[in-house]
C-alpha cells in the first residue's frame, strides 16, 4: 500500500515540476507578445504625459532645482489671464460644438433623402476636411475680415461691416470652427443615420409623424450614438485647438493653448505650461468620463 | 371604415415597371389580399396605397376622394410591416401609443387606448417592456396593436407573419381573421403564403409581374381559377395543355398530352380552342370505370400523414395525385386514374 502511493507519488511531483515550468514559460510568452503594444503606450504616452504633470509641479526640471510645489496650478487659477483663457477655450469649445452639431444634424437628416445631385452633394460636402484648419482661417478672413471681401462690398453701399474677428467672444474662431467641424461630424452622422432601416422611418410616417416629428423622435434619438460621438471628438479637439485661435482672436482673452505656446517658446516657463497642459488634458479626460456614463444606459436600449 | 380604389396604377423603377395599370378595390370592411409570387409588384401596390410611394400614373381613392396626393402622415392608413419596424428605442407602450401621440390624443385616454389595444392582442402587462425583450411573436402582436389602436381607415399588412414558425403562423393567421372581423376595418393584406391568403380573406387579388390578373372569393380562385399563374400559384395543380376536339351537348372532348378527354364546360368553346386544363390532385381518383380513365405507373409516392402524394406517369406528363391514408401503391405499380369530368378551363397556354 506504502509502495503504491510512493510510487505514484514520484511521477506526481514530477508532472508538478514540468507543469509549473511550462507556466512560467507561458508567462514569458505572455510578456514578449505584450510589448509592442504595452511598449508602444508606455514609450508614447505614460511616460510623456507623466513628465508632463512632473514638470507641473516642480519636479523633473532640466538644468533647474526640482522642488516640489502646487505653486503653478494655484498661478493658473489665481492669476485672471490664465483662467480666463481656460474659460475662453471651454466656451469655444461648446459654441462651435453646439452650433456645428445643429447644423450637422439637419444636413446629415436632409442627406438621407433622394434627391437628384444628392452624389455630388455628398462629395462636395466633404471638400473642407481636406483643407488644412490654417487655410481655412485664411479663406474665411479674406471672407469676413475688415477690409475683406464682404467688408469692401457693403462699404461700397455705404454700410459698416461688423467686427466679426479679433473679437470678445471669438466668433471669427468659430466660424471657421464650425467651416470645418460639421463635414466631420456629418461623415459620422450620416453613416449611424444611414443604418437606421427604412421600415422604421416609413412605420412613423405611417403612423402619422410629419417629418420633423420623425427628425425629433426617430432619426436623432436613434442616432445618439454617433451624434455623442461627433459631439466628444469635435469638443475635446477645439478645447485644444491652437492654429485657428492664434490667428483670428482678439488681444484677451486668449485660448489655453496659445498662453501655453507663449510661456512655453518666449518666457521659457516650461513648469506653468506643464500645469496649463494637464489641467486642458484633464478637463478633456472629465469630459471623456462624462460622455461614457451618458452612453452606457442608452447602449442597451439601442441596437 | 371605407372603401380603398386604385385607378390605372403605375409605378417604374428606373425601365422596370414594378406595377402596370392596377385597378383594385376594397370593399367597406373587406379583407383583401393580394398573392403573388416575390417581385410582382403586390409590396409597391400597398405602399402606394399607405403613400410611402409615389405613383407615377393613376390615382388612388379613400371613399371615392382622390388622396395619392397626400403624404404618407394625412393618409389614414396603418400599416403592418413585415420587419414589424418597432420603434426600438420606445417600450412596447411607446411603442403602441406614438401614433395617439402624433394625433396628440390626450395622454389619459391615450394610457386607456394603449391598456386596450394591448388587451385585444393578450399582450396586457408587457406594456414596460423593450421591444428586443419579446419574442418574434410577440413583436408582430405589438405592430398589429400599435397599427388597430389608432383606428385607422384601413389597414395594411405587408406579409406580417413570414418571419414566424410554422406553427405560430397558423395560429396567428386564425387570430388575425378574428380580430379583422371583430374590428371590421378595411384590410388589404399581402402576402406569398396561399394558405395564409385562403383562410384570411374574403377576396384574392392574384397579381403577376406587375398586373392584377384574378380577382376572386378563395373558393372562386381556388377551384376556378381563370388565369394559368393562378392555378399554378394556388396550391398544386396538374395543367394540362388542351385542344378542343368537338362538343356534344354542353360536353366537349379534347386532345391532351394523356390522350383525349371528356369535360364539361359552361362557357361556349369552339373546336380548334387551346386552352389549358387544370385539375388539382385531391381531385383525381386512383381506380378504374367511367369516363377519363388513364393507365399510368407510379414514379413517386410520398406520405405526407393525412393523405399520400403520389406521381403517376402518363404517356409523357407527369399527374400529381393525392389519396387520403398511407401509401396503397409502390413505385413501379401500374394504376387506373379517374380524372375528374369538371376541370378548370383556361383560356390560355
Amino acid at each position: 500500500m506504502a509502495q503504491a502511493s510512493a510510487a505514484s507519488a514520484a511521477p506526481l511531483s514530477l508532472d508538478h515540476a514540468r507543469r509549473a515550468a511550462r507556466h512560467r514559460r507561458e508567462q514569458w510568452v505572455t510578456a514578449l507578445l505584450l510589448t509592442p503594444g504595452v511598449g508602444f503606450l508606455a514609450l508614447f504616452l505614460i511616460i510623456p504625459l507623466a513628465q508632463v504633470f512632473l514638470r507641473s509641479v516642480g519636479l523633473a526640471a532640466v538644468g533647474q532645482a526640482s522642488r516640489f510645489t502646487w505653486g503653478y496650478y494655484r498661478q493658473f487659477w489665481t492669476e485672471a489671464q490664465y483662467r480666463d483663457g481656460f474659460f475662453f477655450s471651454l466656451w469655444l469649445g461648446a459654441a462651435s460644438t453646439a452650433i456645428s452639431l445643429a447644423i450637422a444634424l439637419v444636413f446629415s437628416a436632409l442627406m438621407q433623402i433622394r434627391f437628384p445631385g444628392r452624389l455630388a452633394m455628398s462629395v462636395l460636402y466633404k471638400i473642407p476636411l481636406v483643407v488644412p484648419s490654417l487655410v481655412a482661417a485664411f479663406l474665411i478672413l479674406s471672407l469676413i475680415g475688415p477690409g475683406g471681401i464682404l467688408a469692401r462690398l457693403v462699404f461700397h453701399w455705404g454700410w459698416s461691416w461688423p467686427q466679426l474677428v479679433y473679437d470678445r467672444w471669438g466668433w471669427g474662431v468659430i466660424l471657421v470652427l464650425v467651416w470645418h467641424n460639421v463635414p466631420f461630424m456629418m461623415v459620422i452622422i450620416s453613416a449611424v443615420m444611414a443604418s437606421i432601416p427604412h421600415d422604421i422611418v416609413d412605420a412613423a410616417r405611417n403612423l402619422g409623424a410629419s417629418p420633423w416629428a420623425v427628425f425629433r423622435d426617430v432619426t436623432v434619438p436613434l442616432s445618439l450614438s454617433g451624434i455623442s460621438a461627433a459631439t466628444l471628438l469635435v469638443f475635446i479637439q477645439v478645447f485644444g485647438a491652437f492654429a485657428v485661435p492664434s490667428l483670428l482672436e482678439s488681444a484677451y482673452p486668449l485660448a489655453l493653448p496659445v498662453i501655453m505656446q507663449t510661456e512655453m517658446m518666449d518666457r521659457a516657463n516650461w513648469a506653468l505650461a506643464s500645469a496649463l497642459g494637464s489641467v486642458l488634458t484633464l478637463a478633456s479626460a472629465a469630459v471623456l468620463v462624462l460622455y461614457y456614463r451618458l452612453v452606457q444606459g442608452r447602449g442597451e436600449i439601442v441596437r | 371604415m371605407a372603401r380603398v380604389e386604385l385607378r390605372g396604377v403605375t409605378k417604374a423603377y428606373g425601365p422596370v415597371a414594378a406595377v402596370r395599370d392596377v385597378h383594385l378595390e376594397a370593399r367597406d370592411g373587406e379583407f383583401l389580399t393580394i398573392l403573388g409570387p416575390s417581385g410582382c409588384g403586390k409590396t409597391t401596390t400597398l405602399r402606394i396605397i399607405a403613400g410611402l410611394l409615389d405613383p407615377d400614373a393613376g390615382e388612388v381613392l379613400l371613399d371615392g376622394r382622390p388622396v395619392h396626393h397626400l403624404p404618407a402622415h394625412r393618409r389614414e392608413t396603418a400599416m403592418v410591416f413585415q420587419s414589424y419596424a418597432l420603434f426600438p428605442h420606445m417600450t412596447v407602450a411607446e411603442n403602441v401609443g406614438f401614433g395617439l401621440r402624433m394625433r396628440r390624443v390626450p395622454s389619459a385616454e391615450r394610457r386607456a387606448r394603449v391598456a386596450e389595444a394591448l388587451e385585444m392582442v393578450e399582450l396586457g402587462g408587457l406594456g414596460g417592456r423593450y421591444p428586443r425583450a419579446l419574442s418574434g411573436g410577440q413583436q408582430q402582436r405589438v405592430a398589429v396593436a400599435r397599427a388597430v389602436v389608432t383606428r385607422p381607415k384601413v389597414l395594411l399588412f405587408d406579409e406580417p407573419l413570414s418571419n414566424l414558425d410554422a406553427k405560430l403562423r397558423e395560429r396567428l393567421r386564425l387570430e388575425l381573421r378574428a380580430l379583422q372581423q371583430r374590428l371590421r376595418i378595411t384590410t388589404v393584406y399581402v402576402t406569398h403564403d396561399q394558405a395564409e391568403a385562403l383562410v384570411l380573406s374574403d377576396r384574392i387579388a392574384v397579381m403577376d409581374r406587375g398586373r392584377v390578373v384574378e380577382i376572386g372569393a378563395p373558393q372562386d380562385v381556388y377551384r376556378r381559377p381563370r388565369a394559368r399563374i393562378t392555378a399554378e400559384f394556388l396550391g398544386i395543380a396538374n395543367l394540362l395543355e388542351a385542344t378542343v376536339a368537338g362538343a356534344r351537348g354542353d360536353r366537349y372532348v379534347a386532345d391532351t398530352p394523356v390522350g383525349r378527354l371528356e369535360m364539361a364546360c359552361a362557357e361556349r368553346l369552339a373546336s380548334g380552342d387551346a386552352v389549358t386544363l387544370s385539375f388539382r390532385p385531391e381531385d383525381i381518383r386512383i381506380g378504374a370505370g367511367g369516363v377519363n380513365c388513364l393507365r399510368g405507373a407510379v414514379q413517386q409516392a410520398a406520405y405526407l400523414g393525412a393523405t399520400t402524394d403520389y406521381v403517376v406517369r402518363v404517356n409523357d406528363a407527369l399527374l400529381r395525385v393525392q389519396q387520403p391514408g398511407e401509401p396503397a401503391y409502390r413505385i413501379g405499380d401500374t394504376v387506373s386514374l379517374v380524372l375528374p369530368e369538371a376541370p378548370a378551363v383556361i383560356r390560355e397556354r
